[in-house]
């Protein structure tokens, strides 16, 4: 037991998702209901999530401010956003120190990027999160080159770190429940970019306390105020090597994106006449191990497989102007353009204030460290 | 003392990313001084599996390692250091040499890779049914399951964030209507007390497979001598150790058994809740399970025998038992054909006064609560093991008035047919 991680299972899951690569596959879901026009919040809730051959039951609530200026103690879904970077940032590092036999006294990641803003004050229209960063101090005793290795094998096998690189689109659907069964529609989406000379900066902050768990605080300034919320935890379910305490950091991203969009959809003008009362937008993505730990090269180490779908029971004639209105809350959104673009990354490993490792991480950087780990470990197991 | 044999990962300064490569997951914990004997039948498995074979002395049996703390070597600093700690003899509650000697016998008999051994058959329940589940979570039962266990899943589960639906556990589509999103565990008796209603396991374990859930599967009314339900579907076996295969009424202990992935789930929970067996109740047990095939056969023929005759008796009004014409639920023939244990239910046309009338007749029989020990053993579950169940609950899941439950134990059949018909005649 080291760091408060047990990964003596490891060597035999790789094994295991070998013979059954259906082992492998973690799906996790939120579910966030469509907040009224007036109300300053969304309410999302984990659902169970389905983790190999298995299932997860989850119990979180996570509340998003949909205001950069309300007075909600809660988190924006930008600064969430962050929160998921910084979070699945740290956890991978964790498990990577760990797995060298490398004890850790402190570790924090802080993410930071720029939101674009409209000329009302709110995110500008599908704009991208700039300037997308992250920072990790460190209190160890492994050699800089350890820790040179671990930075950049985090940013190639760090799910959502790898998801903010690459291109992520997120499949929308629309389901009209009725009486007599369902019927699904597509939903077209695109980037409706606004272009805006302001910004705010944005910051997540990401403590780990132990093993898988960690505590977060967030900040948004605006117009010179510096609005500040958390700490709030962050873990991972007990068959994760978490114990439970928190939302993970998969999780919090579902949840970002389905608070931004239910947030911007709610006030979408084609929705006045649709009978949306009680409708759910369900957000869920794919995290497959088999990519995470390089078993299977040609797998994707990030969060994958991106979907919402807004169910709606009602009748099925209102399902073309509700996936209409999906997607111009889509295109408007911040969150889904940031997960669609590739973007570049700053990121840097300071110990005792000194900067151990740092630069801008690109996917075509990553793919070529990952295509480098694959060769090593077929060399490996040729010998 | 060596430590467990395998290859456990060790991660380390030199190791690449993904951690070495070698499988990590062995059968165990085992010692190299224990016995393995895979493959051969469940009398020489019983008698031989997991036996500690002591290199000093040539002990024939496991000696009693007396010993809750064990000195530390480098296999010890590092098994903390790498978290294989259920592998390498350190503390009482994390296990003994007793302790593995018993679990390799169980997990042998039930052809799995590992089980544990606990306290009693409440602790292994509630050990399991917490390592498996979440918060949030949601567990498919039974009314018709042990009345500690229901207790436990009515009573305690919804405080520590489960939900649990109680189903009609022969009826394979109202388990399948019960199961809901944040379903985690179906739990079900193979053969339940005292109606000796058999589950259908064969489409349980498809319905798990379907539905991404884990079946656990209480099977101490069968053991694995007739039943081993990981063959069947199921992801792991629980029993109250205390019944027959101890079977000497003297022990009271729970097992679990599966594949190692959820058993060491389950370890790591148990050494939070604490249900560890020590080494003397470990020795008794061990002891009593090398007989346990040669015990099952003559509660299987007694039961059996006891059935016949009560079928024929004109004061009994009906008899629950595998063997007779109208046992309704066939598949358990199909899955155990070489016995159903030793119990047997009937009702008398007497009801309640009359079964308690024979209770006072009878002489070999001992009136006492549980069951599967060597002696015969007899109660009412009215008063006893369903006590706790309204008359209309009790009538819902099939306990009528005037119901005995029998455990035939390992005594002379004509014996028991002699008594059991001398205390009928006087009714």
């Amino acid at each position: 037991m080291r760091n408060g991680l047990n990964i003596t299972g490891v060597s035999e899951s790789v094994h295991e998702y070998r013979d059954n690569p259906e082992e492998a596959v973690a799906d996790f879901r939120v579910v966030t209901p469509l907040p009224a026009p007036g109300e300053e919040t969304a309410v999302s809730r984990t659902l169970a999530l389905r983790d190999g051959t298995y299932r997860i039951a989850r119990d979180f609530t996570l509340r998003h401010r949909l205001a950069l200026d309300s007075r909600s103690g809660d988190p924006t879904p930008w600064e969430s956003m962050l929160v998921a970077v910084a979070a699945c940032v740290l956890t991978t590092k964790v498990n990577g120190f760990t797995s060298r036999g490398v004890t850790l006294g402190a570790l924090r990641t802080t993410a930071r990027a720029r939101l674009r803003l409209g000329p009302d004050g709110a995110p500008a229209a599908g704009a991208v999160l700039d300037d997308l960063g992250w920072s990790t101090e460190i209190d160890c005793d492994a050699p800089s080159e350890t820790l040179r290795s671990i930075n950049e094998l985090v940013a190639v096998f760090s799910p959502n770190h790898q998801a903010a690189l690459d291109t992520t689109s997120a499949e929308a659907t629309v389901t009209v429940l009725g009486p007599t069964g369902s019927e699904v529609f597509p939903v077209v989406w695109a980037p409706a970019v606004q272009e805006s000379p302001d910004d705010c900066a944005v910051e997540a902050d990401v403590v780990w306390e132990y093993g898988s768990e960690s505590a977060y605080t967030t900040r948004v300034t605006t117009g010179g105020i510096r609005r500040v919320t958390g700490p709030l935890v962050v873990d991972q379910a007990k068959q994760m090597l978490g114990i439970d305490k928190g939302p993970n950091s998969q999780e919090i991203l579902l949840s970002a994106v389905t608070a931004e969009v239910a947030g911007l959809l709610r006030h979408e003008p084609a929705l006045r006449d649709a009978p949306v009362e009680g409708a759910r937008l369900l957000g869920s993505g794919r995290l497959d191990t088999r990519g995470m730990l390089n078993v299977v090269r040609e797998v994707p180490s990030r969060f994958h497989d991106l979907r919402l779908d807004l169910a709606v029971e009602c009748d099925p004639g209102h399902g073309h102007k509700l996936a209409a209105a999906l997607g111009a809350a889509l295109s408007r959104a911040v969150l889904p353009a940031t997960l669609l673009a590739q973007l570049t990354v700053a990121v840097e490993m300071v110990r005792g204030g000194r900067q151990e490792a740092g630069g801008l991480t690109t996917l075509a950087q990553t793919e070529a460290v990952r295509d480098e780990v694959t060769r090593r470990q077929q060399a490996a197991q040729q010998g | 003392m060596a430590r467990s044999q395998g290859n456990a990962p060790e991660p380390g300064s030199g190791k690449e990313w993904t951690d070495s490569l070698s499988r990590g997951r062995v059968p165990g914990p085992r010692l190299d001084q224990q016995r393995v004997v895979d493959g051969r039948g469940l009398g020489t498995r019983s008698v031989h599996a997991g036996t500690y074979e002591d290199p000093g002395t040539g002990a024939v049996g496991t000696p009693v390692f007396q010993t809750t703390t064990f000195r530390f070597t480098e296999d010890t600093y590092a098994a903390f250091d790498q978290g294989h700690i259920r592998d390498v003899p350190i503390y009482g509650r994390y296990g003994s040499p007793n302790q593995w000697t018993v679990q390799e016998k169980l997990a042998s008999l039930e052809n799995t890779e590992s089980a544990m051994v606990f306290s009693s058959g409440m602790a292994a329940i509630t050990t399991t049914l917490l390592a498996l589940t979440n918060h949030g979570g949601h567990i498919v039962s039974s009314r018709d399951v042990y009345g500690g266990t229901y207790n436990l899943l009515r009573e305690d589960m919804h405080q520590l964030g489960r939900t649990v639906t109680f189903t009609d556990p022969t009826d394979i589509d109202a388990v399948r209507a019960a199961v809901r999103d944040e379903t985690q565990v179906l739990f079900f008796e193979s053969l339940t007390n005292p109606l000796l209603k058999a589950v259908p396991l064969v489409e349980l374990g498809k319905l798990a497979r379907e539905r991404h859930l884990l079946l656990v599967i209480d099977n101490t009314f069968l053991t694995p001598i007739h039943l081993r339900p990981l063959e069947h579907g199921a992801h792991l076996v629980i029993h109250s150790a205390t019944k027959y295969l101890n079977g000497h009424s003297d022990v009271t202990a729970g097992a679990a058994a599966g594949p190692r992935k959820y058993v060491d789930r389950i370890w790591a929970q148990m050494l939070k809740l604490g249900g560890s067996l020590d080494a003397g109740m470990c020795f008794l047990l061990e002891r009593g399970l090398k007989t346990l095939a040669l015990r099952m056969r003559q509660h299987h023929t007694n039961a059996t025998a006891v059935a016949a005759m009560l079928a024929e008796h004109p004061v009994v009004h009906r008899v629950h038992h595998p063997s007779r014409p109208d046992y309704p639920w066939t598949w358990l023939h199909e899955v155990c054909p070489g016995g159903w244990g030793g119990m047997v239910s009937f009702e008398l046309k007497g009801g309640d006064e009359a079964a308690l009338k024979l209770l006072d007749r009878l002489r070999l029989p001992v009136v006492a609560t549980s069951l599967g020990g060597v002696e015969s053993l007899v109660s009412l579950p009215f008063n006893t093991s369903h006590s706790f169940l309204t008359e209309r609950q009790r009538v819902e899941v099939g306990i009528a008035p005037g119901l005995v439950r029998f455990s035939a134990g390992i005594e002379d059949t004509e014996d028991l047919l002699e008594d059991l018909d001398q205390a009928l005649a006087g009714l």
